[in-house]
């Protein structure tokens, strides 16, 4: 019996693990073991259909494969083996993850760290010849009741560059580059003629008074840094609307939710670890008001957000402020998709009726000016809203128009 | 299909295994070849028309050359055969070079550059036609018999384990296991675990110290201080050889599963105590193809000091530029052959056998490491600027962030660890006890480490094909 196990012990090794590398493609098929989805967008690649010249070139295997990559069993839990392995015993996050592991356990995205160091700054002319256009549309909107305002959102790296390890920190002159690069914006806007929200400069107030303007795992604003902005939008946009809007009310408590969906641990949450993160314990914020609330204003009207995900944190704090009827946040990444704090819904086409009906029917249009973005990040909202009024221009100009628009108002 | 891929580990891995295993003896051959088709396919498929042309006619001809064996129609078969290999070679490593090269000098002197389409190069070319060759001369020469059936002949140039990188077959060693051979259970287990140290260290050290290499190798010459520098090439030094060697581990291991016995291709290179004995323990199979099919038909060392220099010579230069179609190939060869010959000048020698082993050894290592950033640089401009950091570089005051810059935490960690490991291989009393069978704490580490450096494998394999948008909701 013995020397028989002995003779079959092999074989048994053998079995067992071919059994144990192809366990993972059968539940491709069967899904014998479900498993918790892993954090962070992916495209789901689809399943080729195989051609001769497809096989011939490359382009079926490479398809397959990434299909193969995608669907294959107890990958989430491969990913977390080594995010965890890479968390605990290297102090960093996974090779390829975009969320870089700091001082006191900070997150950053690789992006705001590439911005921390810059070894230039900015090159005005990746946003200077717009800053014209944003200038025209203020004054054409606010003159119509319109309030278009952009607002300068900082790198997290920006307002805590303390909390990137040394070790990440790429040594630059005084002023760093991705200062220069926050002060050349700024004095391009003006130069413009350009009235702005500086969300960087009231963050940095409010690191001041010893608050967090970002939270420690997450990449977009604090709940209490959101608020601070938010008030500053309401602040240029009351005097481009020549209307009082009550600022903010920042000095509630807040409380960081514990729910580790939530925008506070998203990096951390991106870092794939099995363990459940010590951060996603509630957290009591509270902040003072930089403006002391003033006598309830009536509500603006409604707010179309029109810019990257930092905008989720701003229109969440305007909500919560009750500063506006409605608000409406449209996601951009080279495309609009309508939002409205779900994952997206869709794509939106510049002008077309939902398009002209959401951005002619707010009151308040914001448009962000993210630092680590200022070189490529869409510009293409202003110009479809120059487009936009062109044509309305055009419109109005042409014979007949103002029966045109008595025939709506008619309607 | 690359072998350290979740779609060959998961998918093709237990595929093969299960087929071939359980097929009956007669059908093994058939079915490996059916699963060397698959793999090719996958991997080359524009190309398999031309290895089975290549086959098929290197199967016709060889037997006309074993039918005139010693002859000087079998001489002229013979050369005509290899020629062809070489010219398959040439046009297609080397012809996008030699037509860059004339397109540089013609645009020098105001002319119009050739019209080309860059060829593509076919995965194992180098390896395939260097077998075809040897088959053919080994069967002129005697040392071999011509394959009796055509698809032993397509089996051996095509069996799936070595069709990426090696190491190189001939064909008068396969030739009996290709007609007969036995796998047992004990084959198959210690293939499937050599397969798997092999995936481990492709995966686990060379994978991630690449990052640090490339990082280096992608910086500006202006960025480039003398830590990151030396960073950099001993990044790669590490990341070259866990690499090749992971990968013909993994070759030596899938042909074990089948029963087959691949000869060993590396013996710790990096523990060498001279450049000689470094090529006497770094891809054996090239090293020795070298030897028997240019070396010694050069004349060896039989025609006097300075006809040998020059042969030797030769072959280092051209066993660089077998390793890629650029010039710092060729100057990477040419440096190992200068200190190849140096070692034989007798004043050298005597000077250098007087050394203590450890300096040997250091110095010895010194030369690879110097030697891979020649491999390694995308031209000469790149290498000169890593060996000027490296030598006269500026010491960077914020050594820290610099070396942090292009390393992450892992990567220094699997440096050391490669470093290391080599290292203690090479004690006798280590290495030795690890690798002995009846020494039953190793085989009981061994049986229990594959399991654990498989999963850890996967899972960096999964991760590293892992990268997500930050933006979940979305």
């Amino acid at each position: 019996m013995t020397s028989a196990l002995r003779r079959a012990a092999p074989w048994l090794y053998v079995v067992v693990a071919m059994a144990a590398l192809a366990f993972p493609v059968a539940n491709i098929g069967q899904r014998l073991l479900r498993e918790p989805p892993l954090a962070g967008a992916q495209e789901e690649p689809a399943l080729p259909r195989p051609t001769w010249a497809s096989i011939r070139s490359g382009h079926f295997q490479d398809r397959l494969e990434a299909w193969f990559n995608f669907h294959l069993g107890l990958r989430p839990g491969l990913v977390r083996l080594d995010s965890t392995l890479s968390w605990y015993a290297f102090h960093q996050t996974s090779a390829v993850s975009r969320a870089i592991r700091g001082r006191g356990d900070a997150l950053f995205i690789d992006e705001d760290v590439a911005f921390l160091n810059r070894e230039r700054p900015v090159p005005s002319a990746a946003y200077a010849s717009r800053l014209g256009a944003l200038a025209r549309l203020q004054r054409t909107l606010a003159a119509r009741g319109q309030a278009l305002v952009p607002v300068i959102i900082p790198s997290k790296t920006s307002l805590h560059p303390d909390e990137v390890p040394a070790s990440l920190r790429a040594s630059r002159a005084d002023p760093r580059p991705s200062d220069e690069s926050y002060h050349a914006l700024r004095t391009a806007l003006d130069a413009a003629g350009v009235r702005y929200a500086d969300g960087r400069a009231a963050l940095e107030r409010l690191r001041a008074e010893g608050m967090r303007a970002f939270p420690l795992t997450g990449r977009h604003l604090s709940r209490p840094g959101a608020c601070r902005v938010a008030g500053e939008i309401a602040s240029v946009a009351a005097d481009l609307l020549r209307a009082p809007i009550a600022p903010p009310d920042c000095t509630a408590v807040g409380e960081v939710p514990a729910d580790f969906q939530a925008e506070e641990f998203d990096l951390r949450r991106l870092a794939n670890l099995f363990e459940y993160p010590p951060h996603t314990r509630s957290v009591r914020v509270a902040s003072t008001p930089e403006v002391p609330p003033a006598a309830r204003a009536p509500a603006p009207g409604p707010v179309l957000f029109v810019c990257s995900s930092f905008c989720y944190k701003l229109q969440e704090a305007w909500q919560r402020a009750a500063l506006g009827s409605a608000t409406r946040y449209w996601y951009y990444h080279s495309q609009l998709y309508r939002s409205d704090g779900r994952p997206v819904a869709g794509k939106v086409a510049p002008g077309d009726a939902e398009w002209r009906e959401n951005v002619d029917g707010s009151r308040i249009l914001v448009v962000d000016l993210p630092e680590p973005m200022l070189e490529w990040f869409g510009y293409g909202f202003i110009e479809d809203l120059s487009d936009a009024e062109a044509l309305r221009g055009a419109a109005a100009s042409a014979p007949g128009a103002g029966a045109a628009r008595d025939v709506r108002r008619s309607n | 299909m690359p072998f350290s891929t979740l779609l060959f580990v998961c998918g093709f891995l237990p595929a093969y295994a299960a087929v071939y295993l359980l097929a009956p003896a007669r059908a093994k051959n058939p079915v490996l070849l059916a699963l060397s088709f698959v793999f090719y396919v996958w991997g080359a498929p524009a190309f398999l028309p031309v290895i089975l042309a290549l086959g098929v006619a290197d199967y016709q001809l060889s037997k006309a050359i074993g039918r005139r064996r010693g002859t000087r129609a079998g001489g002229i078969l013979v050369a005509s055969g290899v020629t062809v290999h070489l010219g398959t070679l040439a046009y297609f490593k080397y012809s996008n070079f030699f037509v860059a090269q004339s397109n540089a000098a013609l645009n020098a002197l105001g002319m119009a550059p050739i019209g080309w389409t860059a060829v593509v190069l076919p995965i194992g070319i180098s390896f395939l036609s260097f077998e075809e060759i040897s088959y053919l001369v080994d069967v002129y020469r005697g040392d071999a018999r011509p394959a009796r059936r055509l698809s032993e002949y397509l089996l051996f140039l095509m069996l799936f384990p070595h069709s990426i990188a090696g190491p190189i077959f001939r064909w008068k060693d396969l030739e009996a296991q290709l007609s007969s051979r036995t796998v047992d259970a004990s084959d198959a287990r210690e293939g499937f675990g050599r397969f798997v140290v092999g995936l481990a260290k492709k995966v686990l050290i060379a994978n991630p110290v690449s990052l640090t290499s490339n990082a280096v190798f992608a910086l500006a010459p202006d960025q480039l201080t003398l830590p990151v520098a030396w960073l950099g090439a001993l990044a790669y030094t590490v990341e070259i050889y866990f690499d090749f060697s992971g990968y013909s581990d993994m070759a030596i291991g899938l042909g074990r599963m089948a029963g087959f016995r691949f000869k060993e291709n590396f013996n710790l290179p990096y523990v060498s105590r001279s450049i000689t004995e470094f090529w006497r323990r770094w891809h054996i199979s090239l090293s020795s193809w070298f030897r028997d099919y240019l070396y010694i038909p050069l004349g060896g060392s039989r025609l006097g000091p300075a006809r040998t220099y020059l042969n030797v010579f030769l072959v280092f230069l051209l066993s660089g530029f077998w390793h890629g179609s650029n010039w710092t190939f060729l100057a990477w060869g040419a440096y190992h052959g200068a200190f190849n010959l140096l070692e034989r000048v007798p004043a050298y020698a005597r000077t250098w056998a007087r050394l203590p082993k450890v300096i040997q050894l250091a110095l010895t290592f010194l030369i690879a490491v110097v030697g891979w950033v020649f491999f390694r640089a995308e031209g000469f401009h790149q290498a000169a600027a890593m060996l000027r950091a490296m030598f006269a570089g500026p010491i960077a005051a914020n050594v820290g962030p610099a070396l942090a810059s292009v390393g992450n935490h892992r990567a220094l960690a699997m440096i050391a660890l490669g470093l290391v490991l080599t290292a203690l291989a090479a004690v006798p009393s280590i290495g030795a006890r690890y690798r002995d069978r009846a020494y039953w704490p190793a085989a009981a580490a061994q049986l229990a480490l594959v399991p654990v450096l498989l999963v850890l494998s996967l899972a960096y394999m999964a991760d590293s094909k892992f990268s997500p948008l930050i933006y979940f909701k979305f």
